[in-house]
């Protein structure tokens, strides 16, 4: 069949404006943001953006939407202005969209399934074949209840004559919903009269019916369904928005390892043995899903998913194959594939674009080589975009001859004038600049049909004039303000699927993957490894200001802990190693490391204990020479930014077995550092015990409750025997103790008794007056049971033992 | 009636692990497909240790494909097939006056082909289409050159131009590798004549499977191991078989285990297993001619 040839390119025309439709009119929908925006100081904006800024940053929004060359991790850009569209030509949009949505998935039904378009030649071989996002291994599988393409997302953008269009389909793990919504509940707090006052349609119930339908479509037969989100790992350029969607939507989120397929069904790791999966929400692309079937040169994924999908036990959204439909070589035989399909007319144009494949297309495309630009028809299979106009003779003869060796690879398409909208950016809050826009739009897939989010992330170009609508060149995002518009035009709420039945009101059991919860073990070690680092710099740097203060001693347990701190001039190697971000096991780094750990569990954080680790990672103060009463400052603000860390675990944590690892972690953690700080203590008995107070937060207990100066017998008392001080080793091993028999019948393993034991030798010494003999050498034991039991954990409990998926290839 | 040959053929695939594994989950090509020209008369697949779970299925491509997963520790491998085929010779009827240019399936008289046919032009993961693929094979195939003929002496010239060496490259070699270093394998040599032969827009397919070790009194290259040569498409013809690791036609000295378009598509073994340290492997194949089936 012949793709529907698009009419030569349009002479370009100025640009379409969002806001005004004539010089000094706003569009009708516009007036009334445009009167705000005018009765608002630049002052006032700056401030707005400042607080935007900040919001961004404590809440460590990142990602990489627009393909950073350099896969940096940056920021989240985020312009303040939103895009606005009136109800009446969103609904047209929506329509257009759902539509569009049911016609794909039909698409990819058929070419996984019954193959009629290829044989009857409603679409190109080649194209299909030809292109490297066509699972063979996955000709054959069974998605339940027939919906291949779960969540789908467009790439829309507006011609000068006022006209949207498709430029792009997005259907193997469409990213951006996340980020729309983080947008939304930024930019609603900044104008929040105007959003109410307009009636801004919200985006929040999409998300709950992506909820729903995610756990509605399990395969048939599972009463309780369990779905998770897939991601790649932290090291993902979205990373942020898989933790974000999977906190969201109440789904443990989860990488290729925590994943195991058994008797054709896929299972989730967890400390209380294997949990049957029954939907994957994918943000991997999938030939990366199934190292067995798909590609081998990497083994991220789940080994045997591919056999689960073919047996339908697993609902897996988008399912694999679904990134055939990603190229522009099919936007021109949709019309057509509509018609056969659904007999009726495509309601949303895509771009004028040509397939090289196809010889007339080919011909026409290179004859007006100069109006168009050249994209890659296989994402699989990348180049940079070549502009026609831009080439020299010589280079366009070379590209002329690459199109005609292979055709297939090329796709052309017309140059958009695309629509521009008005920016605010933080660099110029005076300032109301103009940017051209692209609008990228969401639908998933429901019982009723598709849904799609009344909003989106509308995208801003870097430059004023730029060449490729993609836009992938850098730039920031908006948030996309749909109008209830009057009560005759106005979108029926987005039902909450009433018809579905209600999974989730069900309580289930909170389901951890292993792999989580020996992450909240790391993240309670480095937790309390940074707050006994703070408070060693803290009385490190005091003693070094105060001459009558044992300043060597402090040394002496930083120099056991890898932080050497150097004789000649003390105190500003104290506070080098509070703000120096390079300096090996200092404050900086430490904190980093808790961030990253932070930033690997981040679905299981509430936003304000995230915001607090990230303040703390990111303080202004790193990595700048400050004077030492800045120093000081510092490492106060840490002491107490990591006490909130722990408010938040205590306060704000369920005790499920994670919590419990996450203290478990900290317990250890402690144990470890005091066991040693107290061993070096005795090591050298002259040398005072008042710093050894300081250090374990205990000076103002010991003065309440003794009154002469500090003494071994009373302090030995308060840090090792004391079973209701916190900072006492009683205190942390019988703690250890109580949580391993509380989770005895999940782990199905004693591992208390070990501790059972350490408590009762280590009271025994209790007895002895002074200073006990046998103390030291019970203090290495117990530093030598925190350490090897925590590799204990590792090996048996956490089940990571280092090994590595290995892919086997033999001829 | 054609002339038929028969066959056993013993394919071990051994892995020693340096650790126990656990858990590995597998997918082998290695139960041979039945073919117009080739039958099966038995075929046994011996996995041990025993595994806990077994499939057997078809792939897309119609190739036989066995899945099985391993459920308790292991330290090591081993996949036996055994195999006894008959193989009828064909290359008798690869005889056409066609010019090689109308073997192409962009010909307007090849419009009707099937699509198992028409994916075979296309490239594939370990067969991109490369220049000096393009131009080796644009050399013999002179403009106007009957097609069985170009076809054999392009299997030749390979033969002739590049050498034999399993040192010389890997599993993963690709096409450049191969016009680099001029030496390679049965599986490299394959990929290469494929590239060539796709982007003058023949079909042509990639074949896995076994050689006799003796044509007459001559050794055949590639004896030791597993096979792969490639098969195009000529209309009239069917699929002829070229080998150009020994340079000539694939006809009753070969053995079919699978067809795809590439390497990928049918390799022999796959597996995933979780694992710290390297694994070494062997594999060995063993192929005898016999002289009727009641000796197999």
């Amino acid at each position: 069949m012949q793709p529907d040839l698009p009419a030569n390119p349009a002479p370009t025309l100025a640009r379409y404006d969002e806001l005004m439709a004539s010089p000094g009119t706003p569009r009708a929908h516009w007036q009334r943001f445009h009167s705000e925006l005018q009765g608002t100081t630049g002052l006032e904006l700056g401030d707005r953006i400042g607080l935007v800024e900040r919001a961004i940053r404590d809440s460590g929004v990142t990602y990489n939407v627009y393909a950073d060359p350099k896969g940096l991790d940056r920021p989240w850009d985020l312009d303040v202005l939103p895009l606005i569209l009136p109800a009446t030509e969103w609904q047209t949009l929506a329509a257009g969209i759902a539509q569009r949505a049911t016609l794909l998935n039909d698409v990819l039904k058929d070419l996984y399934g019954a193959g009629r378009l290829l044989r009857e030649g409603l679409l190109p071989p080649a194209l299909v074949l030809g292109h490297s996002g066509f699972l063979r291994p996955a000709v054959g599988t069974q998605a339940p209840n027939g919906i291949y393409l779960h969540s789908y997302a467009a790439d829309l953008a507006r011609s000068p004559d006022g006209r949207w269009w498709v430029l792009a389909d997005r259907t193997q793990a469409p990213s951006g919903a996340g980020y729309a919504l983080e947008n939304r509940l930024l930019v609603a707090r900044l104008f929040p009269e105007l959003f109410r006052e307009l009636g801004v349609q919200r985006i929040t119930a999409y998300f709950n019916t992506l909820r729903e339908s995610l756990l509605h479509s399990a395969p048939a037969g599972s009463e309780q369904p369990l779905a998770v989100v897939l991601t790649p790992g932290p090291y993902n350029e979205t990373y942020f928005e898989h933790s974000f969607l999977a906190r969201f939507l109440g789904f443990p989120l989860v990488e290729g390892g925590d994943l195991v397929v058994r008797e054709g069904k896929v299972w989730l790791k967890t400390l209380e043995g294997l949990q049957r999966v029954h939907t994957i929400l994918r943000r991997q692309d999938d030939s990366f899903c199934d190292p067995l079937e798909l590609r081998a040169d990497s083994a991220l994924g789940v080994p045997g998913l591919m056999e689960c999908a073919h047996r339908g036990t697993v609902m897996i959204a988008n399912a694999l194959g679904s990134g055939v439909l990603e190229s522009g070589a099919l936007l021109g035989y949709l019309p057509k594939l509509c018609q056969a399909l659904h007999g009726e007319p495509l309601r949303l144009p895509s771009i004028a674009t040509w397939w090289c494949g196809e010889p007339a297309a080919q011909a026409e495309a290179l004859r007006n080589i100069d109006q168009l630009v050249f994209k890659t028809a296989d994402p699989g299979r990348p180049f940079e975009p070549v502009i026609g106009q831009e080439l020299s003779s010589s280079e366009r003869e070379a590209f002329i001859a690459r199109v005609r060796a292979e055709p297939e690879r090329f796709v052309a398409q017309e140059l958009v004038r695309v629509s521009q909208a008005p920016t605010l950016t933080p660099r110029r809050p005076d300032l109301v600049g103009t940017r051209p826009i692209g609008l990228r739009v969401f639908a998933i897939a429901t019982p009723d049909g598709y849904q799609v989010m009344p909003g989106g992330l509308t995208r801003v170009a870097a430059d004023a004039d730029p060449h490729v609508v993609s836009m992938q060149r850098g730039g920031s995002a908006k948030d996309t303000w749909i109008l209830a518009g009057s009560a005759a035009s106005a979108l029926p709420p987005v039902p909450v699927t009433p018809e579905l039945p209600s999974v989730a009101a069900t309580r289930r059991q909170v389901i951890i993957a292993s792999r989580v919860v020996e992450n909240l073990f790391w993240y309670g070690r480095y937790a309390e490894r940074c707050d006994h680092l703070a408070r060693l710099l803290r009385t490190g740097l005091n003693a070094a200001l105060d001459t009558e203060a044992n300043e060597a001693a402090v040394a002496r347990v930083a120099e056991a802990l890898g932080l050497t701190i150097g004789r000649a001039q003390p105190a500003r190697e104290w506070s080098t190693a509070a703000t120096d971000e390079n300096r090996l096991y200092g404050l900086p780094s430490q904190l980093r490391q808790l961030g990253q750990v932070a930033f690997s569990l981040r679905e299981r954080m509430s936003l304000d204990n995230w915001q607090a680790v990230n303040r703390l990672a990111q303080d202004a103060v790193i990595g700048k020479r400050v004077s030492l009463t800045e120093t000081l400052l510092w490492i106060d603000r840490a002491v107490s930014g990591l006490m909130s860390l722990s408010g938040f675990a205590l306060d704000g944590m369920t005790r499920d077995s994670g919590w419990r690892f996450l203290s478990i972690g900290r317990r250890l953690e402690r144990l470890s550092t005091s066991a040693l700080t107290l061993s070096l203590a005795i090591e050298k008995p002259g040398d005072g015990l008042g710093w050894l107070l300081e250090l374990a937060d205990s000076s103002v207990t010991y003065r309440a409750r003794y009154t002469t100066q500090p003494e071994w017998g009373s302090l030995l008392e308060l840090l090792v025997f004391d079973q209701e001080n916190p900072r006492s080793l009683m205190f942390q091993m019988q703690g250890v103790r109580d949580y391993l028999r509380k989770m005895q019948t999940t782990l199905q393993a004693d591992y208390a008794s070990l501790w059972s034991s350490l408590v009762d030798n280590t009271m025994a010494l209790a007895a002895t007056p002074g200073l006990p003999p046998n103390l030291h050498r019970q203090l290495q034991i117990i530093r030598t049971t925190a350490s090897t039991f925590s590799d204990t954990l590792t090996q048996q409990v956490f089940n990571h033992t280092g090994l590595s998926a290995q892919s086997l290839l033999s001829r | 009636m054609s002339t038929r040959v028969h066959y056993r053929v013993t394919h071990l695939t051994h892995y020693r692990y340096t650790e126990q594994i656990v858990r590995s989950r597998h997918l082998a090509h290695l139960t041979p497909r039945v073919t117009p020209w080739q039958t099966v008369h038995e075929h046994t697949l011996t996995i041990s240790p025993e595994p806990l779970e077994y499939s057997l299925s078809d792939d897309y491509f119609g190739n036989p494909v066995a899945r099985f997963a391993m459920g308790t520790p292991h330290e090591g491998l081993k996949v036996e097939a055994t195999t006894t085929v008959c193989v009828h010779a064909q290359a008798a009827n690869w005889q056409s006056p066609l010019p090689w240019e109308a073997a192409l399936i962009k010909t307007p008289a090849l419009a009707g082909v099937g699509l198992d046919i028409q994916q075979f032009c296309l490239p594939s993961p370990n067969v991109p289409l490369v220049p000096g693929a393009h131009a080796f094979a644009r050399e013999t195939l002179s403009t106007g050159r009957p097609v069985v003929e170009a076809l054999l002496a392009l299997t030749k010239r390979i033969k002739a131009e590049f050498i034999y060496d399993p040192a010389a490259t890997s599993i993963t070699s690709s096409v450049d590798d191969l016009l680099r270093r001029r030496r390679g394998v049965c599986q490299d040599f394959t990929h290469f004549m494929l590239s060539g032969l796709r982007s003058l827009g023949f079909a042509a397919r990639y074949m896995s499977g076994y050689v006799a070790p003796l044509s007459g009194t001559e050794a055949n290259q590639g004896a030791g191991a597993s096979h792969a040569w490639v098969a195009v498409y000529v209309p009239g013809c069917g699929w002829v078989g070229c080998d150009p690791t020994n340079g000539k036609f694939a006809d009753d000295e070969f053995i079919t285990l699978a067809w795809g378009r590439d390497f990928t598509d049918v390799t022999p073994l796959r597996g995933i297993i979780l694992a710290r340290g390297p694994q070494t492997l062997q594999v060995s194949v063993d192929v005898t001619r016999l002289s009727s089936p009641s000796d197999a």
